[in-house]
């Protein structure tokens, strides 16, 4: 594998791996289904 | 009070979610698309139709999903009814109960060789078919497609195919939190931890054969990864790009809708759609790519691979990985724990494409959960035997091309128009552009982003408003003629069915009459369902 292709698999690794970290993160943060609960950000105003 | 099912957890909705998005493309299609169109420049087009398309769309079907389910409905049909007061809703909202379950039928089957061969690994039932037309005649004598070879009849094949329906109809019979997601939380894990130690496997390999040094590990990533740029100008290669990312996160199909209609109202969509959508890319890029194309550089030679990766995906996992599951020490446990993934990667992802007919059974048509079960079990026997007798004329293909190409961008683009020009909820945000087309044209998509907003735990750029109501539709439309072009234009065209004649020909228009029956079947259902029971 050349230098570029070592690139490309760095980076497709880390966006593919980096992208399910951030997320489970956060939701191990608030692990429960809400549904009653009041949003934590309000609805978006209109763009 | 509502008796709906609900999710009990939102680690077993995401795993869930996810485990309908991983499928045998992930291991199977991705590798060899990316060899194929470019390798690490393959990722530019990927990631752009991941952005512009595969989120939003996500996005969109998971909104779609919830509101309905406010109402107790938990398909499209009574979704799109609850969006748009038109008569043509619920019956254009029937595309996200038939297309799901045609899907099941064929792709049920495909399931079942990876639970056979699973069993063949255990068992070394292929070993001794040590090269690629051995193992070629060993898939084709199972599939009855040809005469001879180590299968005297179709009885294996059929078993299997039964034995595979029958866990799905469990699962479904256990219903959402006691059956799918359970699975999910079982089966999830186990698919990573199994892929995990087969990428380990291919990554110490090393050069398998020092006669060919040129045999190795490290080619074979080469294969995948090395980028050619001089592809990134070729339409055909974005085409593949935005192909794959719609086929990877099972959009278009009404599954989604289904799974997020048993959320509730203020539940958050945006991040665990976010979620799901990631772990189906880390499951692709990161696992399914160092897998099956590596291996097979490593153990055939660069130009090879290029061979087999031409001829399909199945060829390349269900003949090129036996062969060398073969040539490696426990290489009996390496093929057991390679087919078994693929098999907790297909259940995942079939009990999710049946459980709009389900839905539609027990909550529209009020069938009881037994009789609901024996009804989807029996359309899919009905409909799935022809697939497994008649594989050799094409019948599948028919199938194929149809419901995963054709009809999931039609339905991908019927559900963004609804969602984006349809869906009103009144208040002062839908009427605040004033009148004309202007004023129609600001309102649309309010409604829609509004409520993909509602709850969510991240906050949804706003860049993300234009294209869902501005590039998606457009990107959906020159996605549907580009597929068409594409095939009309291909010397095996299925549209024109060129090169197919006699009983071949005439088996395919069976096919393709059946599709047909089972979408008019599931609408005229779904009108009388919403007739008998107001809705």
């Amino acid at each position: 594998m050349n230098l570029a292709g070592w690139i490309f698999l760095a980076l497709g690794w880390s966006l593919a791996t980096g992208l399910s970290v951030f997320c489970f993160y956060r939701i191990l943060g608030k692990p429960k289904l809400q549904g009653s609960e009041e949003p934590k950000n309000p609805v978006i105003p209109t763009p | 009070m509502s008796n709906r099912e609900a999710w009990a957890s939102r680690i077993g909705l995401v795993l869930a979610m996810a485990g309908n998005a991983v499928g045998l493309g992930n291991f199977l299609r991705f590798p060899r698309q990316a060899a194929l169109n470019g390798g690490g420049a393959y990722l530019i087009p990927y990631f752009v139709a991941f952005l512009a398309l595969g989120i939003p769309l996500m996005w969109v079907e998971w909104a779609i999903g919830r509101y309905g389910g406010q109402f107790n409905q938990s398909t499209t049909a009574g979704q799109f009814d609850r969006m748009w007061r038109s008569g043509w809703a619920k019956v254009l909202g029937s595309l996200g109960i038939s297309i799901p379950l045609l899907i099941t039928i064929y792709y049920c089957y495909l399931e079942s060789w990876t639970l056979s061969y699973t069993f063949f690994s255990l068992g070394k039932t292929y070993f001794g078919s040590t090269d690629q037309g051995a193992m070629n005649q060993f898939l084709r004598s199972y599939q009855g497609v040809v005469e001879g070879g180590p299968f005297q009849s179709m009885l294996p094949a059929i078993g299997f195919w039964v034995a595979t329906l029958a866990l799905n109809l469990w699962v479904l019979y256990r219903g959402i939190s006691g059956g799918i997601e359970k699975l999910a939380k079982i089966a999830m894990p186990i698919l990573v931890i199994f892929a995990i130690i087969l990428v380990v496997r291919v990554i110490t390999l090393g050069t398998p054969d020092p006669a060919f040094p040129d045999r190795n590990v490290g080619n074979g990533f080469g294969y995948v990864w090395n980028p050619d740029f001089s592809l990134l100008g070729s339409f055909p290669v974005w085409l593949a790009a935005a192909g794959q990312i719609f086929f990877t996160l099972s959009i278009g199909s009404g599954a989604i809708q289904t799974y997020a209609s048993y959320l509730k109202k203020d539940d958050d969509c945006a991040l665990t759609g976010l979620a799901t959508s990631s772990t189906n890319e880390f499951v692709e890029v990161v696992l399914g790519g160092s897998i099956a194309i590596p291996i097979a550089v490593a153990f055939f030679g660069l130009e090879a691979t290029k061979a087999i990766a031409a001829q399909g995906s199945f060829d390349l996992g269900f003949v090129a990985m036996p062969v060398i599951f073969q040539k490696l020490p426990l290489g009996f446990i390496f093929g057991a724990l390679w087919f078994s993934l693929l098999f907790f990667a297909g259940i995942t992802s079939s009990v999710a494409l049946a459980s709009p007919f389900v839905a539609l059974l027990k909550e529209n048509l009020g069938l009881s959960r037994v009789t609901a079960i024996l009804v989807t079990g029996g359309v899919l026997l009905v409909f799935g035997l022809p697939i497994i007798l008649l594989l050799q004329h094409g019948y599948m293909d028919q199938y194929d091309f149809w419901i995963g190409t054709v009809l999931l961008v039609v339905f991908s683009l019927i559900e963004t128009l609804i969602f984006v020009f349809a869906f009103k909820r009144g208040g002062a945000a839908a009427n605040s552009g004033g009148g004309g087309f202007r004023g129609w044209f600001k309102n649309a998509g309010v409604a829609g982003w509004e409520e993909m907003n509602r709850g969510a735990d991240i906050r949804i750029p706003r860049f993300f408003f234009y294209v869902i109501k501005i590039l998606l539709p457009l990107v959906l439309a020159f996605l549907l003629i580009g597929w068409i072009w594409e095939d009309v234009t291909s010397k095996s065209s299925v549209i024109l069915m060129r090169g197919v004649e006699g009983e071949a020909a005439m088996f395919q228009w069976i096919s393709r009459g059946s599709i047909l029956l089972l979408m008019t079947g599931i609408a005229i259902l779904v009108v009388v369902a919403f007739r008998r029971r107001p809705q």
